[in-house]
């Protein structure tokens, strides 16, 4: 695991480094490698009889997982975004309030 | 979209292949798949250290919004707990335990991370459901991604994609939010992209 994040930031590195010196399609290359490990991947699940003939079982528990996530992860934004209009709102009243408490 | 096409092309190709038996017996493709992820990693690290736009961006928000992969984090952690009791429901032997559903969820659409991650410790049944659910999370943000916007507002949008919200998801999150979002929506995508590694780390360590 400490040499994934390594690599990480390994690649930063080089990538800070060639910053402004040449130009990679650094897009590209990730879609390509993307590309690669899910195709092993899929080899790898493929190849794996008892994981397939679980596959409909697995689906519904993913898609019921990632709905969750989604709502979960939404609704506390929802709650973050509330506060900061909150926030923003009582800054305004407090710079209109400044000439009424400089009077009193 | 065309990206994420292409992705689950090579994948759904990966899985028919092998399914077909025209490889030949006894390859070892998890070894191969774990030399992919040094690459992508090394890709992903690359691109970050390459460009100049985030950095940038990262100041201009103010304080309270630098929150939002917090709320990202322990959002779906929660969803995860709450869908864990659905499962309960649906199935008479749940497939998973509910640590399960909440490292698989922990990838925040970073499928090939974190679905690679959970393999080795978990076996493949884990691994698949953190592979397709990830993947599940990306695909419903990008496709119900106004629906999102109009119930929840613009920060629930960019929470919804993830650690994607500063790739593949940025797109949409700039269509439905507007491009003052793109700065914010980069910020949190990198910092749950760079975040991944450590809680998946920090949940299998909960086993």
């Amino acid at each position: 695991m400490l040499w994934l994040i390594l690599t990480l930031f390994i690649g930063f590195g080089a990538g800070l480094l060639l910053r402004g010196r040449v130009k990679l399609p650094t897009g590209t290359i990730t879609l390509i490698s993307i590309c690669l490990l899910l195709f092993f991947l899929g080899m790898e699940i493929g190849s794996d009889k008892e994981l397939i003939s679980n596959l409909p079982t697995m689906g519904l528990t993913s898609l019921i997982v990632s709905v969750g996530g989604i709502l979960g992860s939404s609704v506390l934004a929802k709650v973050l975004s509330i506060i900061i209009q909150r926030n923003k709102a009582r800054k305004a009243q407090n710079s209109a309030g400044n000439g009424k408490e400089a009077i009193r | 979209m065309r990206d994420s096409l292409i992705i689950v092309g090579c994948f759904a190709v990966g899985i028919i292949l092998s399914l077909s038996g025209v490889l030949p017996e006894g390859i070892d493709f998890s070894k191969w798949t774990e030399y992919m992820l040094y690459l992508l990693l090394f890709c992903v690290g690359l691109g970050l250290g390459m460009d100049k736009g985030f950095m940038k961006a990262i100041r201009y928000h103010s304080p309270h919004s630098l929150l939002l992969p917090f709320t990202t984090i322990f959002g779906t952690l929660a969803g995860a707990c709450a869908a864990y009791l659905f499962i309960l429901l649906v199935f008479k032997r749940p497939p998973i335990i509910l640590l399960d559903a909440v490292s698989a969820t922990a990838g925040y659409g970073y499928y090939s991370l974190s679905s690679v991650m959970l393999a080795e410790p978990r076996g493949p049944q884990v691994a698949t459901i953190a592979l397709v659910g990830n993947m599940l999370r990306e695909i419903l943000t990008l496709l119900l991604a106004p629906l999102i916007y109009k119930c929840f507002g613009p920060y629930a949008l960019i929470s919804s994609g993830g650690a994607t919200s500063m790739d593949t998801t940025l797109g949409v999150c700039v269509k439905n939010c507007g491009s003052e979002f793109a700065p914010l929506s980069i910020y949190h995508g990198f910092f749950l992209t760079a975040a991944v590694p450590f809680i998946i780390t920090l949940l299998l360590s909960l086993y």
